[in-house]
């Protein structure tokens, strides 16, 4: 089924509620009452009855859970108790889940009360049949092993949920958007990058576009991936007159275009939000930048909407979905219908050749899986070839090996002219 | 010279992007300063004032010291350094401190409860407190004060800029100066001396903004009503033009920095869109024509962001600059930048002269040596009030005016 991903439709939701649990998920819903969203209902969600104090003047609604359990106390890092709260406050769980269409839930993994409430919360939605979309943050890698080690198996539950899960990661936050600062001012950066990434998907699936996708479908296409993580996500950002492009820049050179972890690409969707001047051919100019950028031959589909608060604002979220790898699935299961079905429900077929490492039936085989070995292996080549011979103009050449010098998103150790589209004449004599 | 004053030198050091500076100074019997000499050397290892290459920058600190010591003919054990980074952040705080004496009359040790109070409050982690200044004083909400001491309030408020930076970072600079073995006496911020060498105490009340355009780094002091209002630091500096020239025509970073430092200008306005710049051969570069408007318009559009980011900073104060704005640095010796800041700021500006220094002719010319200068006026200042204290003079003085206080 072909979906046509230009077509303006009525959005698929009406009303998302955006659900912070434990501390750093109150935190962002914090920030996220600020914005003042008309379309997104905020709510605070902990066991700790001081914490939810301090942030009551936020003017967010705030529900203590588990106060047999723990007395109004915190988890003390036992994901456990978090799951145990939510168990004895499952009513007032089921009350926050229902009479909307969309639940953001967001949360730190860091082994207390998000930790454990987080998986809760999704069984109930699944009941509920209400989809849910999880924002986590991931501690950092120097953290405790045990914290660590809570947050991979939270994460790992989540996805066995068939719920897309968004993973802003602290060290991939201190090591792109916050080096060299603080381990506060990295969490600071970490929850505006879930509030900006929860904002755009929620503007995208909740309002009217001038560029509409298919909100139901686009869940789909996230509940078939599961797990996006920083390496799939791109946020550009910016402001002025030539935002979109000081935005794009932004996004072309973030970790999806380093691709560290050599995925493969089966797709791409771009959001584009911008204020009363943004137009279609904009949207359409970047997102065939976006296309060009990745060398592969993928499919890309864009959403954009209009907000007038933006006015010269524009911000870019890029979402790239890698090819699954084969060990997940059982040679035998793979072969099921129920594997396939998401596939053709969702956006994905829009991407003509996306289902392709999906539903290569044949690929099970020792000769078939040799064969799309040997695929991947040309596909990640035909990338190193492409690096090899594009032009270092978005670079920052000899700051390169510096902290960068941001100022309103944009990167001032590139060069000025470029930056702004000057061309320089140059001189045939 | 009296027998309590020996005749030693004060040494100030500035480790920039592009030059290492050193200045050597005595304090004159008059209690103003000399300048026995100054030194420059190439910079190494030094990225937007921050040390990238920690071994580069230990030689080239090295060999800038033997130097200065062979051509001012002084040995150099101890240093005031200028102090500059990116990664330096002023910000505004205030403590406050109720008055509950009877008379509410706020006396010294109330002034000095406030400054601690200040000094008590912690940086966040990771980062180093570098200096807090007081800005300004206020007694139960009312017009900003001086000096406090001997009003009467029931509330005095103290206004203070803080100044800190990222620890590391820091702590990178000062092992880098430790390591042949010298000493660091004192240190303050680069814009702020740069303004003390340049600025008279009438441009200080008037209004004035000091803008030092360095290699790696822009920094910009604003002081008003005689004292400093705000600083800042912009990662951005001549560097970076030398960069965009490169970039923009394919010319190597030698070459372009030399013709930024020749040929280069920022005002493309009345230049001749035909006008041909000959950039000539050199080892292994074979010669390049190059437009000169297309020149003027990177080098133009660089320094122009810079000028606007500061202007976007300072917001509403851009209206106080009563006595304009002083450019200082080595970017300041790029041709039409004058004219550039007072389009930008819409106030006059010009190239700022250590005139009320004493020292060689040459040297106080040289904009890009009024931070280095600075600190050792400063530091000069420092020295002349402690051996002031020490003195028995100073101390008969400070004798008699308690007895004066007691009998009268």
């Amino acid at each position: 089924m072909a979906v046509k991903p230009l077509k303006n439709t009525v959005p698929s939701f009406q009303k998302a509620r955006f659900i912070g649990l434990g501390g750093a998920g109150c935190a962002v819903a914090a920030l996220m009452a600020n914005q003042n969203s008309d379309s997104l209902e905020v709510l605070m969600c902990d066991t700790d009855h001081k914490l939810l104090g301090s942030l009551s003047d936020k003017g967010v609604s705030q529900k203590l859970f588990g106060p047999s359990t723990l007395k109004g106390l915190s988890c003390g890092g036992d994901a456990t108790m978090g799951r145990k709260a939510t168990r004895e406050s499952a009513s007032l769980c089921k009350e926050l889940l229902s009479g909307t269409d969309l639940v953001f839930l967001v949360g730190g993994l860091g082994g207390g009360f998000a930790t454990g409430a987080m998986q809760e919360f999704v069984q109930i939605a699944k009941e509920a049949q209400v989809p849910v979309i999880c924002l986590v943050i991931r501690p950092f890698d120097f953290e405790s092993p045990l914290r660590n080690a809570a947050a991979r198996d939270a994460v790992s539950d989540l996805k066995k949920s068939g719920v897309p899960v968004f993973i802003v990661s602290n060290d991939v936050v201190a090591r792109h958007q916050a080096e060299g600062r603080g381990a506060y001012e990295v969490f600071e950066c970490a929850n505006a990058r879930l509030l900006e990434i929860a904002l755009s998907l929620n503007q995208i699936l909740t309002q009217q576009a001038i560029q509409t996708l298919d909100g139901r479908k686009l869940i789909e296409t996230l509940q078939y991936y599961g797990v996006l993580d920083d390496g799939c996500m791109a946020l550009g950002d910016a402001e002025g007159e030539i935002s979109a492009e000081i935005a794009l820049n932004e996004v072309l050179e973030s970790s999806i275009f380093i691709n560290e972890a050599r995925h493969v690409w089966e797709g791409c969707i771009v959001f584009t939000t911008g204020g009363s001047k943004l137009t279609v051919a904009d949207t359409r100019s970047i997102e065939a930048r976006v296309k060009k950028e990745f060398a592969q031959n993928i499919d890309v589909l864009g959403g954009a909407t209009m907000d007038p608060a933006f006015e010269e604002r524009t911000r870019i979220l890029v979402l790239a979905f890698p090819a699954q790898p084969e060990t997940e699935a059982t040679p035998d299961a793979s072969l099921e219908a129920d594997v396939v079905t998401p596939v053709e429900t969702s956006l994905l077929p829009a991407m003509t050749r996306v289902p392709e490492p999906m539903v290569q039936v044949s690929h099970k085989n020792e000769r078939g899986r040799k064969a799309s070995e040997q695929q991947r292996t040309t596909k990640v080549e035909v990338r190193q070839e492409a690096l090899k011979f594009e032009s270092p103009s978005s670079s920052a050449g000899r700051f390169e090996k510096v902290e960068a010098t941001l100022y309103k998103g944009e990167n001032l150790d590139q060069p000025t002219w470029m930056r702004k589209g000057f061309d320089i004449r140059q001189c045939s004599v | 010279m009296g027998f309590w004053r020996k005749d030693k030198h004060v040494v100030a050091l500035e480790v920039g992007t592009c030059k290492i500076a050193v200045a050597v100074g005595s304090l004159g019997s008059d209690g103003g300063m000399n300048i026995l000499g100054t030194s420059e050397t190439a910079s190494a290892g030094v990225r937007k004032g921050e040390i990238v290459d920690p071994k580069a920058a230990a030689v080239a600190l090295r060999d800038a010291i033997l130097a200065a010591e062979t051509k001012i003919g002084v040995t150099v054990d101890e240093v005031n350094l200028v102090l500059s980074g990116s990664h330096l952040q002023c910000e505004e705080r205030v403590t406050v401190k109720e008055i509950l004496r009877e008379d509410n009359h706020i006396i010294e040790a109330d002034v000095a409860e406030v400054h601690h109070m200040v000094q008590e409050q912690h940086e966040n982690a990771g980062r180093f407190r570098v200096t807090e200044m007081p800005r300004s004083y206020s007694i139960d909400g009312g017009e900003p004060v001086q000096d406090p001491v001997g009003m009467i309030g029931r509330r005095l408020e103290a206004v203070f800029m803080v100044v800190h930076g990222v620890q590391g970072r820091l702590q990178n600079f000062v092992k880098c100066v430790h390591e042949p073995g010298i000493a660091i006496v004192d240190y303050a911020l680069g814009p702020v001396v740069a303004a003390e060498a340049i600025l008279n105490e009438d441009q200080k009340q008037s209004g004035a903004l000091v803008i030092d355009m360095g290699g790696g780094l822009t920094h910009y002091a604003f002081f008003c009503d005689g004292r400093l209002e705000k600083m800042g630091v912009v990662g951005i500096g001549g560097d970076h033009v030398t960069q965009d020239i490169s970039r923009a025509f394919h010319l190597p970073l030698r070459q372009s920095e030399q013709i930024k430092c020749s040929m280069a200008t920022v005002d493309d306005d009345g230049l001749d869109p035909e006008q041909v710049l000959q950039v000539p051969a050199s080892n292994g570069f074979a010669g390049k024509n190059i437009y000169a408007k297309s020149l003027a318009t990177v080098c133009r559009l660089r320094v122009e962001e810079t000028l606007e980011i500061i202007r976007e900073e300072l917001g509403e104060q851009v209206k106080l600059f009563g006595a304009g704005i002083l450019l200082t640095g080595g970017g300041s010796r790029l041709k039409g930048v004058e004219s550039l800041v007072s389009s930008v700021f819409g106030k006059p500006s010009l190239c700022a002269r250590m005139h009320h220094l004493s020292g060689d002719a040459e040297d106080l010319s040289r904009p890009e040596l009024s931070a280095v200068l600075g600190m050792l006026l400063t530091a000069t200042r420092k020295e002349a009030k402690t051996r002031k204290l020490k003195s028995p003079l100073g101390m008969f003085k400070r004798a008699w005016e308690q007895v004066r206080m007691f009998a009268f």
